[in-house]
């Protein structure tokens, strides 16, 4: 059984379908990437899984469990963890509060022991603040945790928001762009994150980036998204190769000739 | 004590002295003040809950301190309820009462300049009702506690004392709070509503509580505030009161406690030098008010933070992730 099943889900905007009859299945440990042209129904799928939408039809399964239309806070607790499209730090915040936002719910204090400042609730808080500075070391951002998330360059704000989505210790990892906008270096380097995730902490991570080396290099298959429907799947290998998604993305050669 | 320590930034010792020492010396008069700024603190910390944290655009404030202070004066006189047990009783009930508006709020799903505008004209009518209800608020000719209801003997001091008892517990708790998973998901739902619903946090509750939590604050604040009096207006908490707690906190700076003390104790001292010129006192709250939202939107405790993020984007302005890794 795999980890997370989607089961030909569709939705509509209006008269608009921006998703139809979508099937795909994630397992422990891959990272898949979604890859498709602009309005093709990538980002509202991420946001179908993680709650922020409703589906009209069909099915999303975490574990065989039916997890459709949840809320987005019961979906963290399932073990969905997503990023943005644009970053969506908590930008006055610090660094390490920003990671420990994210370990909200394990912290168990209740509202009146955080009130009146319980021994418990206190070494608790330590305990946690211990954990989330673990995992700014993960992430290479142990140095900067006194920060502000606003004063972060672009590039070090994707890796914070991939920290925190690691610290809700995630089953599914969603991420929406996390390359746009970094340079070849700092990709590199999320590479190698990505990597770590899906290996050592044995995250499904499903991408959409329209970086294509980038996609080419990390993902172990592919599926390819054209108006809400699923087009094509597979390696990164057969995905280049195959003609229905260079038509998607470059158009019909006929088309194009007869314009000429 | 440590979270109060770290939410002060200053030595608190001393400060608690003064406060603890300095009334024994004061004329009646100045004892006022000063207990209405005891009393100020304990409105605007509880302001700051619901506006400067959760970013929740909330303009009930006012009344709410007026529906503290009116159902502790009728709990005390109507129900003949001792004062002590009145005021937390009234704390309860104008928490109750933002509970069940911040409830309707939420539900139909409002938020930003709407959520202001209906705060808003909440408020109006509630302070309609304070001048209205004249049976049971005694209208325009205000409500009285008559002497025998309150404190024996040196009522001023006395009263200074429990605002003074009231104020440490309510910023003590406060503090505690702020500085707790319950504070972070306030500024988190400040600064990105979507991203701590990714978090787990449960915005609805967390939005229901700091608005319930600020009303609680601010209806033991009108409770004392009645105590202290003994009488009480509907003029009291209308939009001048308003304007007044909305500027308290710009001035001294949303978003940390610190703020909301120095907001709460510059206003009303100003207040009171300015007693002999009160018909200009709006006309000053609000140029005072356009001249911070314009030059210090981080109001007076936002100096200090201007200086350490500077310094932060000095340190690591240049930096990537490269030089990190």
């Amino acid at each position: 059984m795999s980890l997370l099943q989607i089961i030909g889900v569709s939705r509509a905007f209006g008269g608009l379908l921006a998703l139809n009859q979508v099937s795909l299945s994630i397992e422990k440990g891959q990272l898949l990437s979604l890859i498709g042209p602009n309005g093709a129904g990538k980002t509202t799928l991420i946001n179908i899984i993680s709650g922020y939408y409703r589906l009209d039809k069909g099915k999303v399964l975490l574990n065989g469990k039916e997890i459709s239309n949840h809320k987005p806070h019961v979906l963290r607790k399932a073990g969905i963890a997503r990023t943005f499209q644009r970053s969506e730090l908590f930008s006055s915040m610090t660094v390490v509060d920003n990671i420990l936002v994210g370990l909200h719910n394990e912290i168990r204090t209740s509202l009146l022991g955080a009130g009146i400042g319980l021994r418990k609730a206190r070494e608790e808080e330590e305990a946690k603040r211990k954990k989330a500075l673990e995992i700014l070391e993960f992430i290479g951002m142990q140095e900067l945790r006194h920060a502000r998330a606003i004063d972060l360059p672009l590039g070090l704000r994707k890796v914070l928001e991939l920290g925190r989505a690691i610290a809700i210790a995630p089953k599914v990892l969603l991420l929406d762009e996390p390359v746009g906008g970094l340079n070849e270096t700092e990709a590199m380097h999320l590479e190698q994150m990505f990597k770590r995730i899906c290996n050592d902490l044995e995250v499904a991570i499903l991408l959409i980036e329209h970086n294509m080396n980038f996609v080419m290099k990390v993902s172990e298959r592919i599926f390819v998204l054209d108006y809400g429907k699923k087009i094509a799947e597979g390696t990164p290998q057969e995905v280049k190769n195959n003609p229905i998604v260079i038509e998607a993305y470059l158009g019909k050669q006929d088309a194009r000739a007869e314009r000429r | 004590m440590i979270a109060l320590r770290k939410a002060f930034d200053i030595k608190i010792a001393p400060i608690f002295l003064f406060l603890l020492i300095v009334p024994l010396f004061l004329r009646q008069y100045h004892l006022v003040v000063l207990n209405l700024v005891l009393i100020y603190v304990i409105v605007i910390v509880g302001y700051n809950f619901v506006l400067g944290y959760t970013g929740l655009l909330s303009l009930a404030h006012a009344a709410f301190y007026g529906l503290g202070a009116y159902s502790t004066s009728i709990f005390i006189v109507t129900l003949n309820i001792p004062f002590y047990l009145s005021f937390v009783a009234g704390g309860i009930f104008t928490a109750l009462v933002g509970l069940l508006l911040c409830f309707l709020l939420l539900k139909t799903d409002l938020s930003g300049l709407y959520l202001g505008m209906v705060t808003f004209a909440f408020a109006e009518a509630l302070v309609w009702i304070f001048l209205h209800w004249e049976k049971m608020t005694g209208g325009a000719f205000g409500f009285a506690i008559g002497s025998k209801y309150t404190f024996q003997g040196s009522p001023y001091l006395k009263s200074y004392y429990l605002s003074l008892l009231c104020a440490l517990i309510l910023i003590w708790f406060g503090a505690n709070l702020i500085n707790s998973k319950v504070g972070r998901a306030f500024k988190s739902i400040r600064d990105s509503e979507e991203a701590s619903m990714a978090m787990g946090i449960n915005t609805f509750s967390y939005k229901l509580f700091s608005f319930v939590l600020s009303a609680f604050y601010a209806g033991i604040g009108g409770g004392l505030y009645s105590i202290v009096m003994r009488q009480i207006y509907p003029g009291n908490f209308g939009l001048h009161e308003s304007l007044k707690q909305f500027s308290m906190l710009i001035i001294g700076g949303q978003g940390t406690i610190s703020g909301a003390l120095i907001g709460a104790f510059i206003l009303p001292v100003l207040t009171e030098v300015l007693r002999s010129v009160s018909i200009l006192q709006d006309l000053f709250y609000c140029l005072i008010l356009v001249l911070f939202i314009m030059f210090m939107p981080k109001g007076i405790s936002g100096l200090r933070l201007k200086k350490i993020s500077g310094l932060g984007e000095k340190v690591f302005g240049s930096r990537n992730i490269q030089t990190l890794v």
